[in-house]
C-alpha cells in the first residue's frame, strides 16, 4: 500500500495500552489469594487466561499498526483541531468537574438541592449564561425527578435536610 | 397448538390498560430519542432504565422493548427531514429518505418509512413466535462447556463484526470481561481487583458501565454539535400517506428485506445498523436501475427501514432464548431483568411464560400504535426534533445520574459512572468499538462459572470443551466468525492487486 504514509491512527497507542493493562492485570491476578478449597488457583485461572488473551490482541495490534501513524494522529489532532474540537473538550472536563462535585454533595445537601446545583451548572455549560431560564429548567427538573421517583415510584433518594422532605 | 396458546395468553396481557399505556409510552419515548441527533434505543433504555425498577418483569420488559423498536421508527425522521439519521441504524434512511424530501416528497418518505417499519416488526414478530421455544428447547440441551463455548462464540463473532477492526473488537471484549471479574469471587468467596475499596467488593455493577458509556459517553461526543449550526426540520405537512404506483414498487422490497433484517439482527453484534445497509445494497443490486438510489428512491427508504425494525426484534432472540444479549440495547434490558430476578436464558420461557409471551405479544400491539403514532402523528412529533441539544443534553445526563443512584443508593457508583463516560468517550477517538465490551460485561461473570463448572465437571481437563458434537459445532462457529473478516481481506486483496495491475 503506498498511501501507508498518510494512515493516521491510535493503533499502536492502543496496542501499547492493551499490553501494559494485560500484563498489569495479569500480575494481579496472579497475585489473588489462593483458594482454600478445591484447586486453589481457581480464582485467578479465568483472569490469567483474560490477561494472556489481552497481552496476545495487544501485541498483533502493535504489529499491524506503526508508531508513525500514531505521532502522526497526535500532530493531526493537534493541527486540525478547530474551536469547535477545542470547546467541545472544555465541556467535557467541565461536565466531569461538575459531575465529580455533584457526586461529593448529594448525599449532604440532598437530591433536590443538590441535582439543582449540578444542572444549572450542567445548563451554564451547555447552553451559557442565561441564569433565568436555566435556572427554572434546573428547579423544575429537580423537582419533578424527585417527585416521580420518590412518591410514585416509591425509589429513595437523599432527603433534603433539615426540612426532610 | 400450543404456541398459539401461548400468544393468546400472552396477549392478554399485554392489553391489559397499564401494559398498553407503557406500551404506548415506550413507543413515543423511543420514536422521540430515536429521532433526537446523538440519541439511539440504547441511550433511550439506559436512562428509562430506573423507572422500571419498580415495575414488573413483564411491564419493565414490554416498556423497555417499546424503547427500543420505537426507536428505529423515530430514527428515520430525522435521516429524512434533516439528513441526520437519529440513530445508527437510520443512516441508510439519509440515503434516499433526504432526496425525497428534497424532491419536495417528504409526506411520501414519512409515511414510507413508517410503513416498512411497521411490516418489518410485524413479520419478525410472526418469526419470533415461531422460533423462540424450538430454539429455547434446544438450548435447555447447553451443559456448563457448551454454555462457554455459545458465549464464546457469541463474543468473537461481536469482536469480528464490530466496525473498525477485529483485533480491537477483541480487545474491547477482554476489557469487558476483565471488568466483569472485579468484586468476591462466587465460588470462593475471596476478592479480586478491589484495590482494596469496600464498595467494589460487590463488583462493578454492569449498569452503571453501560449507562456510563451510552449515556455520558455519547452526551460527551454530542457535545461539539451544541456549537454546529442547526438544522430546522420542514413542520408543515400535507395528507402523509403514499401512493398505490409507490406501493406496488416497495411492498417485494419491503417483505425481501424483512427476514434479512431478522436474521442479521439475531446474530450477536451485527444489529440494526449492517442490517440496513445490508438490505440497502441488496436492494440496489436487484434494482433495474440501481443509479436511481441515492436520488430519492422510494425503495432505497422502504427496504432499510424494514430491515432495521426487523433486526430489533430479531435481537431479541439470543438475548430471551439463550441469556446472551446480541446489542447493546438487549443488553441492558436483561440487565434490568437480572436486577428484577428474572434470568433471561432457555428457561425464561417455561419458568416465566408470561414475561416472554407477554413481551412478544406487546410486540405486535405496539407495532399497531406506532404506526399510527408515526403516520397521522408525524407532523406534530417531529416538532420534537426542534428542542434544543443544549438544553436536551443536560436533562439525559441528569436522568442517567439519577438511574444510577436508583440501581445501588450509594454514590461511590457516580464515581464509576464518570469514569466510564471517560472511557466511552476515549475508546471512540482511538476507534475501539464499545458494544463488544458492553456484552462482555454482561456475559463475563456467568461466562467464567461456566468455565470453572466445566472444568471441575471434567476434574481439571480441558478436554470436555471438545468432547460433545455440539461443542464441536460451537468451535467450529468461532473459528467461522474469527476467520470470516480474514479471509474476506484475503479475497479483497487479491482481486485489488488485479485491480491495481490493469490500472
Amino acid at each position: 500500500m503506498e498511501n501507508n504514509k498518510k494512515t493516521t491512527n491510535y493503533d499502536f497507542l492502543s496496542g501499547v495500552i492493551s499490553v501494559v493493562l494485560g500484563v498489569v492485570y495479569g500480575f494481579m491476578a496472579y497475585n489473588i489469594k489462593r483458594s482454600p478449597m478445591g484447586n486453589p488457583l481457581a480464582p485467578s485461572m479465568f483472569p490469567l487466561i483474560l490477561a494472556a488473551c489481552m497481552i496476545i490482541f495487544g501485541i498483533i495490534l502493535i504489529l499491524k499498526s506503526d508508531l508513525e501513524s500514531t505521532k502522526r494522529a497526535f500532530q493531526k489532532a493537534k493541527e486540525k483541531a478547530t474551536v469547535n474540537d477545542k470547546e467541545s473538550q472544555k465541556m467535557i472536563l467541565a461536565t466531569v468537574l461538575a459531575a465529580l462535585v455533584y457526586a461529593l454533595i448529594l448525599e449532604h445537601l440532598g437530591y433536590v438541592i443538590a441535582t439543582f446545583i449540578f444542572m444549572l451548572a450542567m445548563l451554564t455549560i451547555t447552553n451559557g449564561k442565561k441564569w433565568v431560564k436555566n435556572s427554572i429548567v434546573a428547579l423544575i427538573f429537580s423537582c419533578v425527578v424527585y417527585y416521580i421517583f420518590f412518591y410514585l415510584l416509591g425509589i429513595s433518594l437523599p432527603m433534603t435536610p433539615f426540612i426532610n422532605l | 397448538m400450543e404456541v398459539l396458546n401461548h400468544l393468546f395468553a400472552g396477549l392478554a396481557i399485554a392489553i391489559q390498560p397499564y401494559h398498553l399505556l407503557l406500551i404506548t409510552f415506550g413507543g413515543v419515548l423511543g420514536t422521540i430519542v430515536g429521532m433526537l441527533p446523538g440519541l439511539g434505543p440504547a441511550t433511550g433504555v439506559a436512562v428509562l432504565l430506573p423507572l422500571t425498577f419498580s415495575m414488573s418483569p413483564t411491564a419493565a420488559l414490554i416498556t423497555m422493548a417499546g424503547v427500543y423498536y420505537g426507536a428505529m421508527f423515530g430514527g428515520s425522521r430525522s435521516s429524512i427531514l434533516i439528513n441526520t439519521p437519529g440513530d445508527g441504524a437510520a443512516l441508510a434512511a439519509t440515503f434516499d429518505g433526504y432526496p425525497m424530501a428534497m424532491n419536495g416528497k417528504a409526506e411520501s418518505a414519512l409515511a414510507i418509512s413508517a410503513i416498512a417499519s411497521f411490516i418489518g416488526g410485524l413479520v419478525s414478530v410472526v418469526f419470533l413466535i415461531l422460533l423462540a421455544t424450538p430454539v429455547a428447547k434446544f438450548a435447555l440441551k447447553f451443559g456448563p462447556a457448551e454454555y462457554f463455548l455459545l458465549m464464546v462464540a457469541a463474543l468473537s463473532m461481536t469482536a469480528s463484526m464490530s466496525k473498525g477492526n477485529m483485533v480491537k473488537g477483541f480487545i474491547s471484549t477482554i476489557f469487558g470481561l476483565m471488568i466483569a471479574t472485579v468484586g468476591i469471587d462466587a465460588q470462593s468467596g475471596i476478592s479480586r481487583f478491589t484495590f482494596g475499596i469496600l464498595e467494589l467488593q460487590t463488583g462493578i455493577d454492569f449498569l452503571v458501565v453501560i449507562i456510563g458509556l451510552y449515556a455520558l459517553g455519547e452526551v460527551f461526543k454530542a457535545f461539539k454539535e451544541i456549537k454546529e449550526g442547526k438544522k430546522v426540520p420542514q413542520t408543515k405537512f400535507g395528507k402523509i400517506w403514499i401512493t398505490k404506483e409507490e406501493w406496488k414498487r416497495t411492498w417485494l422490497p419491503i417483505l425481501r428485506s424483512t427476514p434479512l433484517g431478522f436474521i442479521v439482527g439475531a446474530l450477536p453484534g451485527a444489529g440494526g445498523t449492517m442490517a440496513s445497509l445490508m438490505a440497502y445494497n441488496n436492494e440496489k443490486q436487484l434494482s433495474k436501475d440501481p443509479d436511481a438510489f441515492g436520488k430519492g428512491e422510494i425503495i432505497g427508504l422502504a427496504a432499510p427501514e424494514a430491515a432495521n425494525n426487523a433486526a430489533s426484534v430479531g435481537a431479541f432472540i439470543p438475548m430471551l432464548t439463550l441469556g446472551i444479549p446480541g446489542s447493546g440495547t438487549t443488553a441492558i434490558m436483561m440487565g434490568a431483568l437480572l436486577m428484577l430476578g428474572i434470568q433471561p436464558g432457555p428457561l425464561l420461557f417455561t419458568q416465566h411464560p408470561d414475561v416472554a409471551w407477554g413481551l412478544i405479544a406487546s410486540m405486535i400491539i405496539g407495532n399497531f400504535i406506532l404506526a399510527i403514532v408515526n403516520i397521522p402523528m408525524a407532523g406534530l412529533l417531529v416538532r420534537v426534533l426542534a428542542v434544543p441539544p443544549k438544553i436536551l443534553y443536560p436533562l439525559v445526563l441528569g436522568l442517567a445520574f439519577v438511574g444510577t443512584y436508583a440501581i445501588s443508593n450509594s454514590v461511590i457508583d457516580f464515581y464509576i459512572l464518570i469514569l466510564f463516560g471517560i472511557v466511552g468517550y476515549f475508546m471512540e477517538k482511538i476507534k475501539i468499538p464499545t458494544a463488544p465490551m458492553i456484552l462482555a460485561v454482561i456475559v463475563g461473570g456467568t461466562m467464567e462459572q461456566s468455565f470453572r463448572q466445566a472444568t471441575k465437571i471434567a476434574n481439571g481437563s480441558l478436554s470436555i470443551f471438545v468432547g460433545s458434537p455440539l461443542a464441536k459445532a460451537l468451535i467450529l462457529i468461532t473459528i467461522i466468525s474469527v476467520a470470516y473478516p480474514a479471509i474476506k481481506k484475503i479475497v479483497f486483496k487479491m482481486f485489488k492487486k488485479t485491480g491495481s495491475a490493469q490500472a
